[in-house]
Parts: C-alpha cells; structure tokens; sequence
C-alpha cells in the first residue's frame, strides 16, 4: 500500500469518529485512533457469575485461574492461529503484487483482533500495587497540560473500584492542582485534599487554559477568593510552584498579602505572579508600599517571575535564582541598581535573565559607574519593551559571555543602534538570535554598527525574526568587510597571505553558521524572501525556514515561491509550536551549565524526536 | 574454579542460565546477593521467575548494560522529571511483543528483582495503551467489569463533570 504521512498522537476525552479512507485504516491498524475506533464496537464487559471480586476468574477453590495452564493453553493456540493467519494473508499479498482491499481487510481485522485479545487478557488488576501506582504515575505526569492532567486523573478513578482505590492512594498523582474551575473549586479542593501532604504545585487563574464554551466567568470576589486561601494557605509549606494570573490589582495584592503572612514557604521553589490587566504597567502609587514575598525566609527559591506586578525587593531573602523574569514595572518599583546586583551576586546559577519594560531602577547617572556581576551560567537573556539608554544600563549590570539564547523584544520608537554597538563582542557565543522588532534608521553608519555586532556572534545558528524592518533583514547579508577599518582589513590581507601565499583573497561571510530560520507576521515591504534571497547570494543559504500555519495563509503566492525558492526547506509549523531546532538549541544550553548547579531548563524540553 | 565474571542463575523451574555479572548487577536484589556472598561457585535461586521469564528478563538486561542510567546511579532529575521524558525506544517495545501472559510476568519478575529500568519499560507500555482513554475504552480495552454500585456511579457522574473545566 501506499506510504502514508502520520503523526501519532493521542486524543484526550472522547475520541472523533474516525473519517479516515478504509485503506488508511487498514495501513494504520496499529494506532490509537484506530484501536479506539475497535474498542468503540466492542461489548462492554459484563460480570460473570465465575468471576472472583478482583476481576480474576475462579478455580472451584477460589483462585485465579488466569494463569492455569489449560486457560493459557487455549489462549495461546488462539494466538498462533491468528499469527498463522497473518503470515499467511501477508504472502498471499505478496504473491498478489497488487493491492487488495479485501486481502488488507483481513489483514487488518486479524491485527486488531489478536492485539485486542493480547490486552482483554492482560491482568492489569492483578498487578502489584506498586507497579500499577508506577502505570498510573507515567499516565498523569506525561500529560501535554492541565485539561489532560485533569481528565487523566478522572478517567483512572472512573474504571473501576481497584483502580480508584489505587489512584486515589497516591498523593504523588494530585498534587499539581490547577484552579480552572470557578468557585467554590469543589475539584481542585478535592485533588487538594488528595494531595494529601506531598509538594504541591499550584497554578491558578491560568488565562491560556481558561476556555469554557458557553459558561461565563462571574468576576472573582474577594471574599469568594478568602474561601480558597482558607483551604490553600495553610498548606503553604508544601507549596512548591505556584503560579497564578489575576485580572485585577485588587485580587493581586490581596493575594500576594495573605501569602506573605501565611507561614514559611519552606519548599517554595517558583514563585510566579502575573497581573493581566491595565494599566499596563505597575501603577506608581502602588510602588510606595511594595508587598513582600514572604515574611518568611525561602530558601528555595529558584525562580521568580513578576508580571504587572512588584515586591519589595528590598526585603526578599536572596537565594540562588535560575530564573529572574521581571515584566512590567514602573520604574519605582524596579529594585535599586545595589539590590538587582546583589541579586545576581547571590545567583551564580541564573540561566534565564528576562527583563521586559523592567529592570534595575533607573537613576539617570552616568551608565559607566555600575558593577558588572559575573554570570558565568547565564544562558538566555531578553532584553523587551526599553529605551536604548535603559537597554544599555541594563547591560552594564552584567558579564555573561556564555549567553546562548538573546531575544530583543518591542525595542521601537528611537534608534536603537548604540545599544548593538555597546552588545558587539559582549556575546561571542550566541547560537539563537531571536528579534521581534527592533527600529533602526536607515544610514551607512548604523547599518555599520549592526553588522559588526553580528559579526561578533559567529555561532549563531538560528534567526527568530517577527514582525521586523527591512533595515535589520538587510544587515544579515552583507559584506562584513565593506564595513571594516582600513587597519583591520590590512591585518585580515596580512594574515591571509601568510597562511595561504598568493591564493586569491576569499572574503569572509557574515554568520557562517546561520541555517535555520524561524519568521512571523512579516509585514508587506519587510517581506523575509529580501533576506532568505540575500543569504542565499552570498552562498549561506538557510537550510530550514519555519513558519507557523497561521501566518503562511497571510504570504502572497509569489512571495511564498521566492522563499521556497531561495531555503532549501520551508516548514511549516503548527500553531505556536516552537521549531525543532529551537528545542535543541535548548537541550545544548542545558548541557553546558555546571552540574552541580542542577541548573534545569525553565521550559519543558521534550526528548528529541519528540517535539 | 569456574569464570568469577560469570554466575548460575537457577529459575523456579529448575533451568540454569550461566550469565555476566555485570549484566546480573543490574537487579539490586541480585547484586545485593553477590555483594552478600563474595566470591563463590553456587548457583543462586530464583524461585518465583520461570525459565521463559528468565530468558526475557537476561535478554532485556543484556540489551541494555550498557545503559548509562544504573541502578546505583543518582537520580538527579527526580521521577517526576524522568516520567515526563520516558520514551520507550523501539527495541524496548518490539522486546514487549510478547502474548500477555509473559508480559504480566516479565513485570511483575522485574519488580521482585528490582530492575528499575525494566519495570519502567513494562510500566510505560501498559500507560501508553491507557492515555487518552475513558473508563469505558480502558474498560473495554482489558476488559474489566465496571464493579461500582449505583450510588457510586451517580458520585462519579458528578465528578465526571469536573472533567469540562478548561
């Protein structure tokens, strides 16, 4: 039969009727959708007189007879011939070299039948507690988000009484509790419960999963809100991550007080709150009475994330973070250039430095007087969302030569370009560049300045662009040496002759590592082909482009031609899934942090092949 | 004086398997015997694992003694972490092709011995069958009767409900 392009995948909850052509079901017999599709039609058990209380069938003295060799005997001489059937129908194919509908049907039919009868015979209630806790953990813990989490654990304790008395048994499979429900959360208070007294992870108010077809949320009350810090808060020292999104100030600091005062947090190891409405930044008068994270030492903390929202970093015990990810602060907020250092001082495993509209507080003295704090671990830095002159301050706060991941994000509105010539040599050992908009103005000399920043990243290996001008497109495909002093250009001419006599002089390319690139919501007159056709001018083509599925409907025909045209493949990606290569680029970080750190990635990576 | 490398497993049955101690030492409940013993020539008896049982568990545990995770190894990640990116290769799933019988027993003979990478291995096979599923299609699929009263059933009715939270 013909080859057929799939990508297996599980259905959580109720699985489609299956559409498929009846010779992909046949080719595709061994999938899930198609064994559900057999389980579908198939009689649901029903209790036989003979059967014991564990499922088990009985001996006339009371044991389970399911291994008794006269019951395997039988079994297994309906399993040999299947197996004979199958060979048999697999030469008769072979013989036919044509393809049959009706030989693959029979084909199918006996695959299906001997893998259903494998797995209706299969004592999965007889296994020992333990391994069934094990089965159970591998379920719940590989689930791709918290609807399947939640639908997982429902299923287990749904299937039968041996099942839930297991799952329910085990602490370890509730104990990441989203709060998607509404009040008063009669579900994550249940899973609560049943986390019994295990490391909790808590996310609550989680936007992105927050869709209920045709139920409305009411907004939250505070006193609605004080019932569920009732039943969370005083397990608060079991509190491991905990990571929550509020619409409004109110419930934010509401919160953030009560846990403050709430008793030590003595696991908490990510501390995570996000504010999602306006005004987009902290507001100033709030600024005057910072909260604090915790009246009590955390010494554990490992990562901390602050959305629209600001603590009193002057009172926060310093542990060494991994993850700093400060978001939209006014600038009173933003802990003291003295207290941001001392953060990082007391940090020497951050890996991920992110400071979006935020930062070190700005004292408009001279940018040269700050002390520049090691950080020999940091592998991602994001710069978002500042002027240049604070860009640039932030800078001068940090030595990170071994970051790995830079992304500029919504730098517009001024020229940028001092920034680029401050950041040139700063990062010798960038591999992913990832830009969504940055403004500079069209002139020799800027366009000067951003190639020799580029220049100085020659590892870079992957481009990130969205929503960029043409401006920056053009750098990434320029002669570096056009742009060289005279001095340097007699140096490079010395050296060339010294290694290769009179060969005739071959020019350096810019980014000769550069093959992959990842683009989105190009706008018309920044179209990404000026920079995939530029590249492949100058003979460093990108290997792979990838473009989400979203924005390849937006690209005209004859666009689209010339990028394909000029990589030498275009992925297309499904909705914001993040490209393979960027996975790995990831997985090479990790790997080159000190181990005795036990720095982790802050995303989930999933095993490569497996993006 | 027979190979000090090599020891006699004896299975249930009476079968003899001559094997590597490094492979061997992948059970902990093995090793913890070796250790126990010292240097000697007397076979050790396996008496709750079969002879065919045996044969799979040595094949899996010589496949894989290379493998860098060890049982004596630390586990930096935690289970959590290990659980989430477990993926079974497809060695590990052809080895577990076997009728049902034999791989009720590879895991449960695995789980005597203490051979954490096997009983992982088995554990992930009978979980990839049951994700996505609902109790009636896990049900249906190892086909368990549903043994809960009618008051239970309306309990779960309501718990089932949480299921739509998004």
């Amino acid at each position: 039969m013909a080859q057929i392009q799939y990508q297996p995948r599980i259905v959580y909850g109720t699985a489609p009727l299956l559409q498929w052509p009846l010779e992909d079901i046949f080719a595709l017999w061994w999938t899930d959708e198609v064994f559900r599709e057999t389980l579908r039609q198939t009689p649901e058990p029903k209790l036989q007189p003979e059967k014991s209380q564990s499922g088990g069938i009985l001996t006339p003295t009371g044991d389970d007879v399911l291994f008794r060799a006269d019951t395997q005997y039988a079994l297994k001489g309906r399993l040999r011939m299947i197996d004979i059937r199958i060979q048999q129908l697999e030469e008769h194919r072979k013989q036919l070299g044509r393809v049959s509908l009706e030989v693959e049907g029979a084909l199918y039919r006996a695959r299906v039948s001997r893998k259903l009868m494998v797995w209706r015979h299969f004592p999965i209630r007889l296994l020992p507690t333990e391994i069934l806790t094990t089965i159970f953990r591998y379920i719940v813990w590989s689930v791709p988000g918290p609807y399947e989490a939640n639908y997982t654990r429902l299923t287990l304790t749904a299937t039968c009484k041996r099942f839930r008395e297991v799952a329910i048994a085990d602490q370890s499979l509730w104990n990441s509790v989203w709060f998607l429900d509404v009040f008063p959360w009669s579900r994550s208070l249940a899973f609560l419960e049943r986390a019994g007294t295990s490391p909790l992870d808590v996310r609550f108010g989680d936007k992105e999963h927050r869709v209920r077809p045709g139920k409305e949320d009411r907004p939250l009350t505070i006193n609605q809100f004080d019932y569920l810090l009732n039943a969370l808060l005083p397990k608060i020292s079991q509190i491991r991550i905990l990571v929550v999104r509020f619409e409004t100030i109110e419930l934010v600091e509401h919160f953030m007080r009560r846990f403050s005062v709430a008793g030590p947090p003595t696991l908490l190891e990510r501390y995570e709150v996000h504010r999602t409405s306006v005004p987009y930044l902290w507001p100033l008068e709030k600024a005057e009475s910072p909260i604090r994270l915790s009246m009590y030492p955390t010494p554990k903390l490992r990562w901390i994330c602050l959305d629209g929202v600001a603590i009193d970093f002057a009172n926060l015990h310093l542990t060494n973070l991994q993850t700093v990810d400060l978001r939209r602060m006014c600038v009173q907020s933003c802990p003291t250039s003295e207290r941001f250092s001392e953060m990082l001082d007391a940090s020497p495993a951050l890996y991920k430095l992110a400071l979006d509209a935020s930062g070190p507080r700005w004292t408009q003295r001279p940018v040269t007087g700050i002390r520049r704090v090691e950080m020999p671990n940091l592998r991602e830095l994001l710069i978002g969302d500042v002027s240049c002159l604070f860009s640039m301050y932030m800078l001068n706060h940090i030595h990170a030569p071994r970051v790995m991941a830079l992304s500029l994000v919504h730098l517009g509105g001024q020229d940028y370009s001092q920034m680029l010539g401050m950041m040139t040599g700063l990062f010798p050992e960038l591999q992913l560049l990832s830009i969504f908009t940055l403004e500079l103005p069209k002139s020799d000399e800027i366009m000067r300045k951003a190639v020799l920043w580029l220049e100085s990243m020659p590892r870079i290996k992957m481009l990130k662009i969205v929503a960029t001008k043409r401006t920056i497109l053009d750098a990434f495909y320029q002669d570096p040496t056009q742009y060289w002093t005279q001095l340097r250009m007699d140096a490079y001419l010395r050296s060339w002759k010294e290694k290769h006599g009179d060969q005739e002089v071959e020019r350096p390319v810019l980014l000769p590592n550069l093959e992959f690139l990842y683009y989105n919501k190009q706008d018309a007159g920044d179209e990404i082909s000026v920079l995939t056709m530029g590249r492949q001018a100058i003979g460093k083509p990108f290997k792979v482009a990838y473009t989400p599925d979203i924005h390849i409907k937006t690209v005209p025909p004859e666009e689209l031609e010339k990028i394909k045209s000029s990589v030498g493949t275009l992925e297309i990606l499904e909705g914001m899934k993040p490209a393979p290569m960027e996975l790995d680029i990831h997985r090479d970080m990790v790997g080159t942090v000190d181990k005795s750190l036990q720095i982790h990635s802050p995303y989930y990576l999933p095993p490569k092949g497996f993006n | 004086m027979g190979d000090s490398n090599r020891l006699t497993l004896v299975a249930s049955d009476g079968g003899k398997f001559v094997v590597d101690k490094e492979v061997v030492q992948m059970s902990v409940l093995l090793k913890n015997m070796i250790e126990d013993l010292g240097e000697t020539d007397e076979s050790i008896p396996i008496p709750n694992v079969t002879s065919p049982v045996l044969t799979k568990v040595i094949e899996f545990c010589e496949n894989h003694r290379t493998d860098a995770a060890r049982t004596d190894g630390p586990n930096v990640d935690g289970d959590d972490a290990r659980m989430r990116t477990a993926v079974v290769s497809d060695w590990d799933r052809q080895f577990f092709d076997v009728d049902q019988d034999l791989m009720f027993e590879i895991i449960v003979a695995a789980n005597y011995l203490d051979i954490k990478s096997l009983v992982d291995v088995g554990c992930k096979v009978v979980a990839d069958m049951i994700k996505g599923k609902s109790p009636q299609e896990i049900r249906d699929l190892f086909d368990i009767v549903n043994d809960f009263s009618p008051e239970e059933e309306a309990a779960l009715r309501k718990e089932n409900e949480w299921a739509n939270d998004r």
